[in-house]
């Protein structure tokens, strides 16, 4: 059977627990494929000790597990390379769920199978129902049994097709303490856990339903694809808004499953408020995770910054025209609820014509529990310097006491307070707040020295005093917390920027990864290190500032990258035990190079991740734009010398006959001649021409030489005036008709040529001169320099060529002239090699003059150095 | 009867052994011809020549190994070198390998025969050492370190002297650069050849007519020099 070069086709046997018999239908369905000539091999097929799956197994061709040493225990996994290696029409691999032990290419398998679907390899694999990620949470608070395998609801939702393994539960059972799915005392366990029938019940129905969903999406993909439009081909959209809590990933399931049933997208919304900007490590990792789960239920994340929640998860609901926000329901904490309006409630009161729905929330109303923040200054300096300001506060009344009344004095209190408030956390601000209350009451209020206040009028002046700073000190911390995050959003805003300025104007491929890593640095505790793609391989393109080499290990992480396209590395679901995170610079069309990035703190802030890959997308299309340009250039280039190729062999052919016909004709003359002077005539002729053909031939094969790429140039310091002094000598005999004149500066350099090219170049010149310009009577040859060249002149009188200088010229002379085409081209590839130019122009006496332009820089600057001794 | 000179010429093409054996008088030389590179060793070795003319590009066996199997037993047999223009490296190869000097395709017989002079009469010189030369209308003093033109002195510095000398010790052979560097300022200039350029530059203003249009002192562009004599 022919396989198509497409992406494979993925089969899941879906069941609602271990044992009802997914392995043995799959084996079953494989065993027909094979009888019918089917290329279908097994991949991995879980043994479980079942004899009669094990009989099932043995006509298959079965590629062996890789065996991983972990922890002293060797485990069996799947050998995906070994697998894409056979590259079979399809291979069966069991436990779609199962996830691998470090040291495999990806940390679940779903990923290796997908990257077997990549390959256009057909895949049979097995799921059990509780493993699908938006059924994980509901499994587990039914069953008690916590899911740690989970699925991202999409593999199932792309599958080709799925067939629902279906026996009663009760069967089940049976089958279970008939030993039929465990040995010996797994039985028990299993009986006692997840095996309950109550359980199994749960588990058949949300399979059976996830199954009528599933068939129900294909006949809508159907319907579609029929071009059949309904209601439901524009969809309606959800905003589920989260926060940092344990609550949130449930949230994400049960909106998951909401959206299902109404066949409506889901956006997470996440608002960061300064408050959550010093978020606990674990905080920022629960919210982090819930909104990977998120993405891989196939929600989009929108990530706001703000103070205000309600309205900026209301912008996003109007934003993405909404028609429902999904919250958290407050249960709890009724009394501050009533107090200060839960968010619930305000949403509902702010939300217009948007529905608001509800969900049940966890034993608290946890989502946007109000952090305290971290404070990063020593404890006890900033205790102290609370404690030190109430004091002065106390010293400060007891002077001030004659004179003014206790309200003043409080005054000086809340002063206190709003110092300590700019500069300690809110908990030495509380205690300041109090302190200065009791001070207030021990040492100025009456009776002095002790705690009881018999003048209710103080009662207030204190309450109020103690409010007045506590509101204070918390205002004042939350402008600071929410100073940072702005300085943080800042960084990140300054770095695009920057990118985007410094990238615009690089120029080199070189330059682009220097401005983007530049960038990337200046996010703040990273290093990075960026590789590009060379001959199909990575290469080092920028080296990462000093703190860490690209080792072999990492290296492949960054390969995988390079291969697949795709984030690896840290933070990401392949390879998460890499020391870095490998992030792809790619546009659509091309991949650039792979972006290593590193912490100098342990983890790297998923936060700074998006902007570093607006930075990376950035910098890909550069590297894009780089590439386009000189793929332009390179064609033109192309273009050009296609055609001077054209011309130039089209010329040759004409060149090459007149001096072949003179040749011919003359040695048939001589074979009749019978006037010894005639015989002398005709042999001068052949003489002549013979040579005028060797000069074209030299001339065309040097042409073809030059022609086929950049030659390799034999550079060595030569003096001018030497190589024209020879090709003067050489010429001598055709030049006795000539006044030849030379004006050379006395300070002339030496220069660095190729000494036969140039010597090439000036002989073309001189013999072009010598055979079109026949009646010249001078040759003048000068040479000057300024800062930018060297240039030589060689002038004569005679009227030789035609006074322009387009390449469409060279038709005209070639007519008009033997070989000046070809000899001019070649005179002009020589000076290009040299980094120079060759013109031809008229000249005051009514000749023409070639000038070379060299390149000064190819001349020595202080030849002086070399004339001692 | 003086016996004749045998020339031995190693060339594929039967046009040019017809050629040079119809340019030279058949009185003076003795032409053996071999066709290949095998060939050609044997011949060397079975006829004892006094010249070899070898082209480059011969089939069977490259010339370079002809040369180099040549010097084994000989080092003094002169080798002429016929090459294809343009291709320096090989013949700089070449010289190396212990040709004695090229010829360039397309040649003239006239060149080609002035050159064949050349090789012999250098090969005979050098078993009579002299301390007086004549070359053109230079004479040289190689002791006292005396050059005279038409018979007025020259005055050159030492250095200058050496680099005269030696090549119109070897006049209308070439000399390559890495020979001239070696044997004037020794072997540590290996391939300085600015210091070639600049003294080449003082010598041809001292010793040519016209030093812009050198008529003794040639330049064979990426080989070296060869002093000219008419």
């Amino acid at each position: 059977m022919k396989k198509s070069s497409k992406r494979g086709r993925l089969k899941i046997y879906l069941g609602m627990s271990a044992g009802v018999g997914k392995t043995y239908a799959m084996l079953k369905d494989a065993q027909e494929d094979l009888e019918n000539g089917t290329d279908i091999i097994a991949g991995y097929i879980e043994p479980h000790g079942r004899e009669d799956t094990e009989g099932l197994i043995k006509p298959f061709e079965v590629i062996p597990s890789k065996e991983i040493i972990h922890e002293g225990i060797t485990l069996k996994e799947f050998d995906l390379e070994a697998s894409l290696r056979r590259d079979p029409h399809t291979i069966l691999v069991d436990e779609l769920a199962h996830t691998n032990t470090s040291g495999c290419i990806h940390n679940k398998r779903w990923l290796d199978i997908q990257a077997l679907l990549d390959a256009g390899i057909n895949v049979y694999s097995t799921l059990n129902i509780q493993h699908l990620e938006s059924v994980s949470e509901l499994v587990s608070s039914l069953s008690g049994i916590t899911v740690h395998e989970t699925v991202p609801d999409s593999v199932l939702r792309e599958a080709d097709s799925i067939e629902v393994i279906d026996i009663p539960p009760e069967e089940l059972i049976e089958r279970l303490k008939a030993g039929k799915i465990y040995k010996g005392d797994k039985v028990e366990s299993a009986l006692r856990n997840f095996f309950k029938e109550g359980s199994l019940l749960a588990l058949r129905e949300i399979l059976l339903r996830k199954a009528a969903e599933k068939i129900d999406r294909d006949v809508i993909k159907f319907r579609e694809s029929l071009a059949v439009k309904d209601s439901w081909a524009t969809s309606d959209k959800m905003v589920l808004a989260v926060g940092p809590n344990q609550f949130a990933k449930k949230l994400i399931q049960k909106a998951s499953r909401i959206a299902a049933a109404r066949k409506s997208s889901v956006a997470v919304v996440y608002v960061q408020t300064p408050h959550l900007g010093m978020l606990s490590e674990q905080d920022q990792l629960l919210i982090e995770d819930a909104l990977i789960a998120a993405q891989n239920l196939g929600f989009s994340i929108e990530r706001r910054f703000g103070t205000d929640i309600v309205s900026e998860i209301l912008k996003v609901a109007v934003a993405l025209n909404a028609s429902q926000v999904i919250v958290g329901k407050p249960i709890k904490n009724r009394i501050r609820d009533y107090l200060f309006n839960s968010l619930a409630d305000d949403l509902v009161r702010r939300s217009g014509n948007i529905d608001v729905l509800l969900v049940t929330g966890d034993e608290e109303d946890a989502t946007f529990r109000p952090i305290v923040p971290k404070d990063k200054r020593p404890r006890i300096f900033t205790t102290l310097y609370a404690f030190a300001i109430v004091a002065l506060c106390t010293l400060l009344g007891t002077f001030l006491e004659p004179y003014v009344e206790i309200a003043t004095i409080s005054m000086i209190y809340i002063l206190g307070a709003v110092l300590v408030a700019r500069r300690s956390g809110r908990t030495e601000s509380v205690a300041a707040a109090i302190a200065s209350s009791l001070c207030l009451n021990f040492f100025f209020i009456d009776p002095k020295y002790s705690l009881t206040v018999h003048n209710p009028e103080y009662v207030i002046t204190l309450l109020a005093m103690v409010s007045v700073s506590l509101s204070l000190s918390s205002l004042v911390a939350r402008i600071r917390s929410q100073n940072q995050i702005v300085e943080s959003r800042e960084q990140r805003t300054l770095a695009l920027y920057e990118a985007g300025r410094n990238l615009s104007e690089a120029t080199t491929q070189k330059e682009i990864l220097v401005a983007a890593q530049q960038a990337i640095l200046k996010l703040g505790k990273l290093d990075c290190g960026l590789l590009v793609v060379q001959d199909k391989n990575l290469k080092p393109g920028v080296a990462s500032k000093s703190l860490f080499e690209i080792e072999s290990e990492e290296f492949a992480v960054a390969k995988i990258v390079m291969d697949k396209k795709v984030a690896a590395g840290m933070t990401t679901d392949i390879l998460p035990g890499a020391g870095g995170l490998y992030l792809p610079i790619q546009t659509e069309r091309e991949l650039f190079g792979v972006c290593a990035v590193q912490s100098e703190i342990d983890h790297i802030e998923a936060e700074i991740v998006p902007t570093i890959e607006l930075i990376l997308q950035q910098t890909a299309l550069c590297l894009e734009r780089l590439a386009l340009e000189t793929h332009a250039r390179e064609s033109q280039v192309r273009i050009e010398t296609e055609s001077m190729r054209t011309l130039v062999l089209s010329s040759v052919s004409h060149d090459f006959r007149t001096p072949l016909t003179v040749i011919e004709g003359a040695a048939e003359q001589i074979g009749v001649a019978t006037d010894p002077e005639q015989v002398q005539e005709f042999a001068s002729l052949i003489g002549e021409h013979s040579k005028r053909l060797s000069r074209l031939v030299g001339n065309a094969l040097s042409f073809a030489k030059l022609e086929q790429g950049t030659p390799k140039l034999n550079l060595e310091w030569e003096s001018l005036e030497e190589l024209i002094g020879q090709a003067l000598e050489k010429y001598r005999e055709d030049l006795t008709t000539r006044t030849v004149r030379t004006d050379y500066p006395e300070n002339l350099p030496l220069v660095r040529v190729d000494a036969v090219l140039l010597d090439q170049l000036i002989s073309n010149v001189i013999e072009n001169s010598i055979i079109h310009a026949k009646s010249a009577s001078i040759l003048n040859i000068s040479i000057s320099f300024d800062a930018q060249n060297v240039i030589i002149d060689i002038a004569d009188d005679g009227s030789g060529i035609t006074h322009s200088d387009s390449p469409s010229r060279f038709k005209l002379d070639t007519d008009k002239h033997v070989g000046s085409g070809l000899g001019v081209s070649i005179c002009k590839m020589i000076a290009k090699l040299h980094g120079g130019k060759f013109l031809l122009e008229s000249n005051d006496y009514g000749g023409t003059t070639a000038r070379i332009f060299l390149s000064i820089d190819n001349a020595a600057k202080n030849q002086n150095s070399y004339s001692r001794g | 009867m003086q016996p004749k000179i045998k020339i031995l010429i190693v060339e594929d093409e039967e046009s040019i052994h017809k050629l040079i054996k119809a340019a030279v008088s058949s009185d003076e030389y003795q032409i053996i011809s071999a066709f290949d590179g095998r060939e050609g060793i044997q011949a060397a070795a079975s006829h004892q020549p006094d010249l070899v003319i070898l082209d480059l590009g011969l089939p069977n066996k490259v010339g370079f190994e002809v040369i180099s199997s040549i010097r084994e037993w000989s080092d003094s047999l002169p080798i002429l070198i016929l090459s294809a223009r343009t291709d320096e490296e090989s013949k700089v190869k070449a010289l190396d390998d212990g040709a004695n000097d090229f010829v360039t395709k397309p040649f003239s017989v006239a060149e080609l025969l002035a050159r064949v002079r050349a090789l012999l009469r250098f090969s005979k010189q050098k078993n009579s050492e002299s301390n007086e030369l004549v070359v053109g209308p230079f004479q040289l003093d190689i002791a006292a370190h005396i050059l005279k033109k038409n018979g007025t002195e020259i005055h050159l510095t030492p250095t200058e002297f050496k680099l005269f000398a030696l090549l119109a010790k070897n006049a209308n052979r070439v000399i390559l650069h890495k020979q001239l560097l070696k044997d004037v300022w020794g072997p540590g200039f290996g391939t300085d050849v600015q210091y070639l350029r600049v003294f080449m530059k003082q010598l041809r203003q001292k010793v040519e007519d016209s030093p812009s249009q050198p008529s003794y002192i040639i330049t064979e562009p990426g080989v070296g020099y060869r002093f000219k004599l008419a």
